[in-house]
């Protein structure tokens, strides 16, 4: 668990099902967003593997880590994998209702609902 | 001008300052304004304080979260228009977007401080952000292209506050002013006493 400002992330690789796990938790704001940049980009950027989004302990998100999500979705897509969220806090899961991220990132309700998504396509 | 007429213009000047006066003074019973040219601390310190009244004004946690993220949209705003623009005249939207595209890693560091103002009336709440650069047509960079490099901010903004106007300023600068109704039943409007808010360093 790498830890900085209110932002910590983990990654956990599962290769069974060709996808990387990757856990945020506290607030991906303006700081946050420059802190996790890097690793989110580099992972979205793997030829060989989808990413799982686990945000339950995601708290807070403003434009710009919409706007970091929105990067990843661009980068995983041009690879032709998929970019799934999962565990959305309701205040989060209302913001991506309102901005209509819900039609553009699938969005599951546990990592396991996630990993049977990826399966089955 | 006979005698009536002058009496009349002079009653309606007074008048309508009376008015504004109480407008401006009077209807609005707690205030409390900040400012601070550090963007990270001072984006979180008005966070919390928006927190705290949230919680003060027992608003549940969608409205507590949309307090926070209209607070934050508007102060990154602020920051923004001086960090990329600097002291530059008003800006198209074009000329906006390609000079933080091209300066995003290296933000000037701003030397005219944020204002932000936070003001409770018997029913609203509103925020006041006010910033020291030269100001752009902020209202032209909403949109609502949320794959597009810009614009979602503004989007959030003016879907979270109940009304959004922005002014620029003579002088220089962009004044927001964010709106939020407020439920009646309120601890606080009903009391009209704020507790202390958490200690901030300006």
């Amino acid at each position: 668990m790498e830890e900085s400002h209110m932002m910590k992330w983990a990654k956990e690789l599962m290769p069974q099902h060709q996808a990387i796990i990757m856990e945020i938790q506290g607030e991906l704001d303006t700081e946050g967003v420059k802190i996790l940049e890097p690793t989110f980009l580099k992972l979205c950027k793997e030829d060989e593997f989808h990413l799982i989004l686990n945000c339950a302990q995601l708290t807070y998100i403003n434009s710009q880590g919409l706007g970091l999500l929105i990067s990843g979705k661009k980068s995983v897509g041009e690879r032709g994998h998929k970019l799934v969220v999962t565990n959305l806090q309701e205040p989060i899961r209302r913001l991506f209702e309102v901005i209509r991220f819900d039609k553009i990132f699938p969005i599951c309700e546990s990592v396991d609902l996630a990993l049977q998504t990826l399966n089955e396509r | 001008m006979n005698r009536l007429t002058l009496w009349a213009t002079k009653y309606k000047v007074v008048s309508g300052f009376i008015s504004w006066y109480r407008c401006e003074y009077f209807s609005w019973y707690w205030q409390r304004s900040f400012y601070f040219v550090e963007y990270f601390s001072g984006v979180k310190m008005v966070r919390n304080v928006a927190s705290c009244l949230a919680k003060q004004l027992q608003l549940n946690a969608d409205e507590e979260f949309a307090l926070n993220l209209a607070v934050d949209e508007a102060v990154t705003n602020a920051w923004e228009a001086q960090a990329y623009l600097g002291q530059k005249e008003e800006t198209s939207h074009e000329e906006y977007t390609y000079s933080k595209s091209k300066n995003w890693d290296n933000p000037q560091k701003i030397n005219k401080p944020i204002w932000v103002k936070f003001m409770l009336g018997s029913d609203m709440l509103r925020i006041i952000v006010i910033d020291g650069g030269k100001g752009f047509k902020v209202g032209a960079h909403c949109s609502i292209d949320i794959m597009g490099d810009h614009g979602r901010g503004c989007f959030l903004l003016e879907t979270y506050m109940d009304k959004v106007t922005w002014f620029p300023r003579q002088g220089g600068g962009t004044k927001c002013v964010m709106d939020k109704k407020l439920p009646r039943t309120s601890h606080v409007l009903l009391t009209r006493k704020i507790n202390k808010l958490p200690s901030v360093n300006n």
